[in-house]
């Protein structure tokens, strides 16, 4: 595993405690959170009880401003009824300092087999459990620097390059390829509010949702009703009525 | 409809195990329940996981099957008559900690929402804290006062027809004789005694009382005092086989008044089609003959007349 400590502006932890009644909900947001409603939202609408086994991660880009969230991670702890806990880290960064370290580091976890990817989750839940446990100090970010996956693999270059400005893809590995090319090599994106999601099975109106939101999106999704490319710039009526005539012919 | 219940009661184990015990009542009825691919695959995946359960030591605590839900999920179901779709459902799975929530939480308005907007209301009850437990655990399981006055303003408020089934899970050590059958009651009516008053009371609802077997190789052991916290231990038992039973009744009790409630409410011109084309009388015919299979073992509360299907 290979990393690069970053600087941190502000870190939020979103997971449970153990008794009944400590439910999932955000119990750490630390330092300068400046995209924390949009990473919320996000986090609700296309992370949150999404299952489907598919690294589930987001990144946003808005202004000055850079935010990941890597989401579904189990911890060690387990809950009241004898269930693992799971957590979900949200960072946020300069964005004209440390876009590309993040954009790389998103685009690794895309290319990495299921069981580095495992390592990865283990790495962020430990930097996640640290300030959960430091929680007595919930606005103060205790950890200054986070560590970051830099690119230590390429992406297939022989695969058709994104060019729609909002897309939902199938999460299938060459998928995942075209996604992390894209991120690599779009280190000065030219918008003022990009977001790229890879989740499980999250269906097209959510994906139409969250392109509405963003100048800018790209979402891997492992939904059924995603299994050819939809440019989510075009209506959702104008998808459902193609889909309709290809099935009448 | 919705499922309603605090964290950790079982509302996802029993919706997996539902929803694969639906893909069998496919077999037997001319209704054909189809859920979305994707919830088809969410649903096989929990009910897969569940299924591990036979891999776990015996007589140890059981450890962990399926996540705990973090907000609210919708699970899309159709249901087709002779291959055409009569009704669309939305089985909705939620955070337990959301019966508990404020006007200020970012899932109150959705929740309540679709609670007012629910026919069938699933509470699901920790049916070995309503035996074993004392007063206290019992109350901070299953929240019946929290329950009641969730429910209060929606079946007063709200003048639609409901069906509230309270179904009872982790009770499979009280399933065994009548005598622990009616214990089990008991503790149940003691508990909700406020809300059964109420239900007594409206002339729109029905509850049924119904407890399960989701998992049925899982028992209640002992009560553990764990940090000052007391916790339930279960234990896989090594006689019995992973076998849930029962599973299909609360499907067929919502299901049959779902289609039911969906029936009386057709509009003029639908009934007069379908009365013309002889459709009325198949689909009366299907409908009773799904509802027949129904148990009527178990104890109703309120206006039982709701859930009749007449002939």
């Amino acid at each position: 595993m290979v990393v690069k400590p970053v600087d941190l502006l502000g870190a939020a932890v979103h997971t449970r405690d153990q008794q009944p009644g400590q439910d999932y909900n955000w119990y750490i947001k630390a330092g300068d959170l400046q995209l924390f409603d949009q990473a919320d939202e996000i986090y609700r609408l296309a992370l949150r009880d999404v299952e489907g086994e598919a690294p589930k991660l987001a990144v946003i880009l808005k202004e000055q401003r850079i935010g990941l969230l890597i989401g579904d991670m189990p911890c060690q702890r387990i809950d009241h009824v004898n269930r693992e806990i799971y957590e979900t880290l949200y960072l946020e960064f300069d964005a004209p300092q440390f876009q590309k370290n993040v954009l790389h580091a998103a685009a690794m976890l895309l290319l990495c087999p299921k069981n580095n990817y495992k390592r990865y989750e283990k790495h962020f839940t430990d930097y996640a459990e640290t300030l959960f446990y430091n929680s007595s100090h919930a606005t103060h970010l205790v950890l200054k620097t986070v560590k970051l996956p830099i690119v230590s693999q390429q992406p297939d270059f022989s695969l058709i390059p994104i060019e729609h400005q909002k897309l939902a893809l199938f999460s299938t590995l060459e998928n995942r390829n075209r996604c992390a090319r894209y991120l690599i090599h779009s280190t000065h994106l030219n918008t003022h509010h990009f977001s790229f999601i890879s989740t499980g099975r999250l269906n097209l109106d959510k994906c139409y949702q969250i392109a509405h939101q963003s100048e800018e999106c790209i979402l891997l999704t492992l939904s059924q009703e995603a299994q050819t490319e939809v440019n989510l710039q075009r209506s959702k009526l104008s998808f459902m009525l193609r889909q309709k005539m290809k099935f009448s012919f | 409809m919705i499922m309603v219940g605090p964290d950790g009661v079982g509302k996802t184990t029993l919706l997996a195990t539902m929803y694969h015990e639906l893909l069998r009542l496919n077999n037997s009825s001319s209704f054909e329940f189809a859920a979305s691919e994707d919830t088809h695959h969410d649903l096989q995946e929990a009910y897969k996981k569940l299924t591990t359960i036979i891999r776990q030591p015996t007589f140890t605590p059981t450890g962990p099957l399926l996540k705990g839900t973090a907000g609210i999920i919708e699970r899309q179901l159709n249901i087709l008559f002779k291959g055409k779709k009569e009704l669309d459902l939305v089985f909705c799975d939620i955070a337990g900690g959301l019966i508990r929530a404020d006007k200020n939480h970012p899932d109150w308005a959705d929740f309540n929402q679709k609670l007012e907007q629910a026919l069938v209301i699933i509470n699901v009850i920790d049916g070995s804290a309503l035996i074993e437990g004392d007063e206290l655990l019992s109350l901070t399981k299953n929240e019946p006062l929290q329950i009641y006055e969730l429910l209060l303003s929606t079946l007063i408020d709200n003048q639609k027809d409901h069906l509230l089934l309270f179904v009872i899970t982790k009770c499979e050590a009280w399933l065994k004789n009548e005598q622990d059958r009616k214990q089990l009651e008991m503790r149940f009516e003691k508990h909700y005694e406020m809300l059964i008053k109420l239900i007594e009371k409206l002339d729109n609802v029905v509850g049924v009382l119904m407890p399960v077997k989701t998992l049925g190789c899982v028992e209640f052991t002992r009560i553990e005092n764990n940090n000052h916290e007391k916790e339930m231990i279960f234990v896989r038992k090594p006689n019995l086989r992973f076998k849930p039973q029962n599973i299909d009744q609360p499907l067929r009790y919502a299901l049959a008044y779902a289609l039911l409630a969906h029936n009386q409410n057709r509009g003029n011109w639908n009934k007069f089609i379908r009365w013309l084309w002889n459709e009325e009388v198949a689909f009366q015919q299907a409908l009773t003959e799904f509802a027949e299979a129904r148990s009527r073992t178990f104890k109703i509360y309120g206006n039982s007349s709701l859930i009749e299907v007449i002939k």
